[in-house]
């Protein structure tokens, strides 16, 4: 959700996102992707309508006349892998500053759509906004719908009359990567998680550039690895300190159950600029072009542009 | 689009709105109806 600042917290860049990573085999019904809507893949807004029919997680079946639709069938059954017809999680954005406009403001390289998947749509009653859509990913294939919808939430919460029926928008991500697996093993949670996290802050992929201008192309050109970047404990003691000088950043976590995944997290920007050079010196990181860590922190106290 | 601590309060309420949630439907007048658990 934008902060990590205690363990067990991811980061997001922006914040406001909620995501949830529905059991196995539970995901089912039809999704529609309406005009309007967009396709975070290909970053276009969808001109037309598609219909997805989803059978116990997977696209079983995809209808829609016109560009979009034809699209995402050639983009999906390009993988020749069944995964990439899968539902990676749910969620929704709640960042009033993220604008859905925003995606037609860029060209297609200099933006990963990040800001879209924290839009918030209309408010509900209290306690907290329910909104727009979340996201993620990077895998393998993603396919993410983003669309205007109505969710009635089933548990305590809806018993608590916090949010028993609420307009949202929501991102389905589609495509299973290890990525997803990653992120779902270090929840380690069955059932409708419980947190937030974006993985185009938490995967090398380029990262949206989209509130300012201090750009780096060079830091995020092409793709890199397809790892994650979980939040690990915290560093403790003198580990801790010596990470606080060093601008709170970025924090390399401790080895332990992950410790084959990218093992870093962006911390809160404590310094009101640099929150996308977290992100990017985070993209080196998982990239391996980074190998110190001391190192890439030094060079960004002295100079944001510089990951 | 800098971190807002506005924002941290909401969005934390409803992370644990979903923590005691076992199921969710979503629905749209587009035809959407999308249960998940």
């Amino acid at each position: 959700m934008g902060w990590t600042d205690k363990p067990g917290t991811l980061a997001h860049w922006p914040g406001g996102l909620v995501v949830s990573f529905p059991k196995s085999k539970t995901v089912n019904g039809t999704l529609v992707m309406a005009a309007g809507d967009i396709n975070l893949t290909f970053k276009r807004y969808l001109t037309a309508p598609i219909r997805m029919t989803l059978t116990d997680d997977y696209v079983t079946e995809l209808v829609g006349e016109g560009a979009d639709a034809e699209m995402m069938r050639r983009y999906l059954a390009a993988w020749g892998d069944r995964e990439a017809y899968a539902v990676s999680h749910v969620g929704f954005g709640m960042n009033p500053r993220a604008r859905y406009e925003a995606l037609a403001m860029y060209d297609q390289r200099d933006s990963n759509g990040t800001e879209l998947r924290a839009v918030a749509a209309i408010s509900c009653s209290p306690p907290a906004p329910m909104n727009s859509p979340a996201a993620t990913p990077r895998g393998i294939s993603t396919c993410r719908s983003w669309h205007h919808d109505r969710a009635r939430w089933h548990g305590r919460g809806a018993r608590r009359g916090v949010a028993g029926r609420v307009w949202v928008m929501v991102s389905v991500v589609l495509a299973r990567s290890a990525c997803d697996e990653a992120i779902q093993s270090f929840f380690a949670a069955s059932g409708l998680l419980r947190g937030a996290c974006h993985r185009a802050a938490l995967c090398a992929d380029p990262l949206a550039r989209n509130d300012e201008s201090n750009y780096s192309r060079s830091s995020t050109g092409g793709r890199a690895s397809p790892k994650c970047l979980s939040n690990p404990p915290a560093p403790r003691g003198a580990a801790r300190e010596r990470h606080r000088r060093h601008a709170g950043i970025i924090e390399k976590t401790r080895a332990g159950a992950h410790a084959d995944a990218a093992l870093f997290h962006v911390a809160r920007n404590h310094f009101g600029r640099t929150i996308t050079v977290a992100v990017q010196s985070a993209f080196k990181i998982a990239a391996g072009v980074i190998q110190n860590i001391a190192t890439a922190q030094s060079m960004n106290s002295s100079s944001p542009m510089v990951a | 689009m800098v971190p807002d601590a506005a924002l941290e309060q909401r969005v934390r309420a409803a992370a644990k709105m979903l923590r005691g949630t076992k199921r969710m439907r979503v629905t749209s007048k587009a035809g959407t109806d999308l249960t998940s658990t």
